[in-house]
């Protein structure tokens, strides 16, 4: 008994591993190589921006307090120049990001549609009739698409600030070079220094996190949908969805918000975690949504 | 253990209809079953209870003497009356599927059924025809060796020579050790490849029998037979 | 010959007559073995059961024998396919007259019809 008990796990994880390798596998342009083919570009702006640093390095560490760029060549002054108010740069820039943008709401978009597609539409026989328990199955659709856009999120937010300032190392840590000079002392004399500040990654958190609960928040209203289906009508059942997901909206986006706000994680995942659990109940006994 | 499915009391609702109301069937080992009635009498309901897709609201299901279950889709095949391979690029990508997730799936058999229908493994599955669809779909789902098959309305819209395959390829899955149980609302096609005729009318077994005995009993066919049984609902609404 | 069935009688036992034709005409020779039963219920698009169902009552009236090493062979009885011959061409003759009975033929103007025709085929 123990052993068919075992063997029952093990397959029950391989499935889950293939599901999940299936969901990376059909993210894979959108969710991996897109979003590393527009970090390219973000790279080259990095490289400028370190030739930059280094040239900004020579007025920093400059012992003429009266003209610190005075040691500079002219072809180095034009770069800076360059660098700090070029149109085509800031335009390459702009619209980098732009696409990065659009990338991550199609991305959304996709998993939210393969989510509906999979397990509440057509294809939900090829998903679900197959010998794995349905928790392990979502769980892993789950977990794959969370990967992904959490990836293309942190990526989108590292390529913003690659392609803006400079990124450095120091004490072990990366750090934004930002306005990478200042000055100092008195009217006369000017000495610069650089200023670093921490990379954050806090302002995707929100947005990523209000994606996940939208991914979850859609599966859990759709298996109220197969549920409820079984014990009342169409109209009834209308209002019921309706009310869940306007509770659901609010209640999810505050959590977030007041968490972010107060830098408060355990209450920021609460929305997230309890929708998880909801739906791994509701999925254990899936209903199918009749078309 | 000779009963393959064993149903009891089972009962589905969908708000206060009732599609499945106390239906009892048991069906052995080595047969192949039509499953018969009209549009909306709750086949593909039944189907997707068997599968886990759905849960019953009352009743038990025993497949091989368990519940519906992971274990028991291993040994379930199940072929849907609609077209599910949309997310695969190719014959191929649907092939390496069905490999992956079913241990029992025989990929030689598919390739040779493949190719007795001239498809290639990487044909791209959004240049076939709504039949050759079907076809490729009943293909891989017939090349499990399962215990028992579930083929929801598998000749519903085929020409008569593609017809023919299919029945012939049902036939060539089908052996001692497995039961085919066919659902669908035009009998003409299987009549002669049922070993029992399982009718289905208010949500439970109206009528279950050997073909030839029900043959002999009423002196007709058994599209007949589906006739006259069926002759007031026909029309019915379309609920599954 | 093809398979073809009326589907209002038990099939089986239509494929048990249209198989004792074709040993009846020679088409599986005395002694012959016969295809298996899955053969022969692909090649019919019957349900392997109800050829089964067939061969066994083939065994039943000793047309057919099952043999351990050779599989299923028809029977050298000559005796025995005279017999059933007959049976079968009475139970025609008999729905022929009928026929002609119906058309308002007597026995003797049935006989002479045959005979007629028997020698224009000629």
């Amino acid at each position: 008994m123990s052993d068919m008990a075992t063997s029952k796990v093990r397959n029950n994880l391989k499935m889950g591993l293939a599901a999940f390798g299936d969901e990376l596998k059909r993210l894979l342009i959108i969710g991996i190589i897109i979003p590393i083919l527009l970090t390219l570009p973000a790279l080259y702006m990095q490289s400028r921006w370190v030739k930059y640093d280094k040239i900004i390095e020579k007025v920093v560490t400059s012992e003429n307090t009266v003209d610190p760029f005075s040691n500079l060549t002219e072809k180095e002054m034009k770069f800076i120049e360059k660098m700090e108010s070029d149109e085509g740069l800031y335009q390459l820039r702009s619209s980098l990001g732009f696409a990065s943008f659009m990338l991550c709401g199609f991305l959304v978009a996709l998993c939210i549609g393969n989510l509906m597609k999979n397990f509440y539409g057509a294809q939900a026989e090829m998903t679900f009739a197959v010998p794995c328990k349905k928790t392990v199955l979502f769980a892993a659709k789950f977990l794959a698409s969370t990967l992904i856009i959490g990836f293309v999120f942190i990526l989108f937010q590292i390529q913003t600030y690659m392609m803006d300032e400079g990124i450095g190392w120091k004490d072990g840590k990366f750090y934004r070079i930002s306005y990478s000079y200042k000055e100092e002392l008195t009217d006369t004399m000017t000495r610069f220094v650089r200023e670093y500040s921490n990379i954050e990654i806090n302002g995707m958190t929100f947005y990523f996190l209000l994606v996940i609960v939208a991914w979850l928040g859609l599966a859990f209203l759709l298996s109220l949908t197969g549920k409820l289906q079984k014990y009342m009508g169409t109209i009834p059942c209308a209002i019921c969805i309706c009310t869940t997901t306007v509770v659901l909206f609010f209640a999810a986006v505050a959590g977030i918000l007041y968490g972010d706000s107060y830098d408060n994680v355990p209450l920021m995942l609460t929305a997230p975690v309890v929708l998880f659990v909801l739906d791994l109940l509701m999925i254990r006994k899936y209903d199918r949504v009749s078309s | 253990m000779n009963d393959l499915l064993k149903i009891d009391n089972l009962t589905r609702t969908y708000g206060k209809k009732k599609v499945l109301d106390g239906l009892d069937l048991t069906i052995g080992t080595g047969k192949i079953v039509g499953l018969l009635a009209p549009n909306g009498e709750g086949k593909t309901t039944f189907f997707r209870l068997v599968m886990g897709l759905l849960t019953k609201s009352d009743g038990t299901i025993l497949i091989d003497g368990q519940e519906p279950s992971e274990v028991t889709n291993s040994y379930v095949s199940y072929l849907p009356d609609h077209y599910i391979l949309g997310s695969f690029h190719s014959i191929r990508g649907a092939m390496k599927h069905m490999k992956k997730y079913f241990s029992d799936f025989d990929e030689e058999k598919a390739l040779s059924l493949m190719k007795r229908l001239k498809f290639k493994p990487n044909q791209r599955l959004a240049s076939l025809s709504k039949g050759q669809k079907e076809q490729v779909q009943l293909i891989l789902f017939l090349s499990r060796k399962a215990k028992l098959y579930l083929l929801d309305e598998p000749l519903a819209a085929v020409d008569p020579a593609t017809r023919d395959f299919i029945v012939q390829t049902i036939l060539g899955s089908f052996g001692e050790e497995n039961t085919v149980i066919i659902s669908t609302h035009v009998v003409l096609d299987i009549e002669l490849i049922l070993d029992e005729v399982v009718m289905l009318k208010n949500g439970k077994v109206h009528l279950q029998g050997e073909a030839d005995e029900l043959r002999s009993k009423y002196g007709m066919t058994i599209n007949d037979i589906f006739k006259e049984e069926f002759r007031f609902v026909e029309g019915g609404s379309e609920n599954e | 010959m093809p398979w073809a069935f009326k589907e209002n009688r038990p099939i089986f036992q239509q494929i048990y007559d249209m198989i004792v034709i074709r040993i009846l005409n020679g088409t599986y020779p005395m002694g012959g073995k016969l295809p298996s039963v899955r053969e022969m219920a692909e090649e019919a698009g019957v349900n392997p059961n109800t050829m089964q169902r067939a061969m066994s009552q083939l065994e039943d009236t000793g047309l057919a024998i099952t043999n351990r090493t050779s599989g299923r062979i028809v029977t050298t009885d000559e005796e025995l396919l005279k017999r059933i011959k007959r049976e079968y061409a009475v139970a025609a003759v008999e729905d022929f007259l009928q026929e002609m009975g119906k058309l308002g033929m007597s026995q003797e103007d049935a006989v002479s019809l045959i005979q007629d025709i028997g020698g224009e085929k000629k």
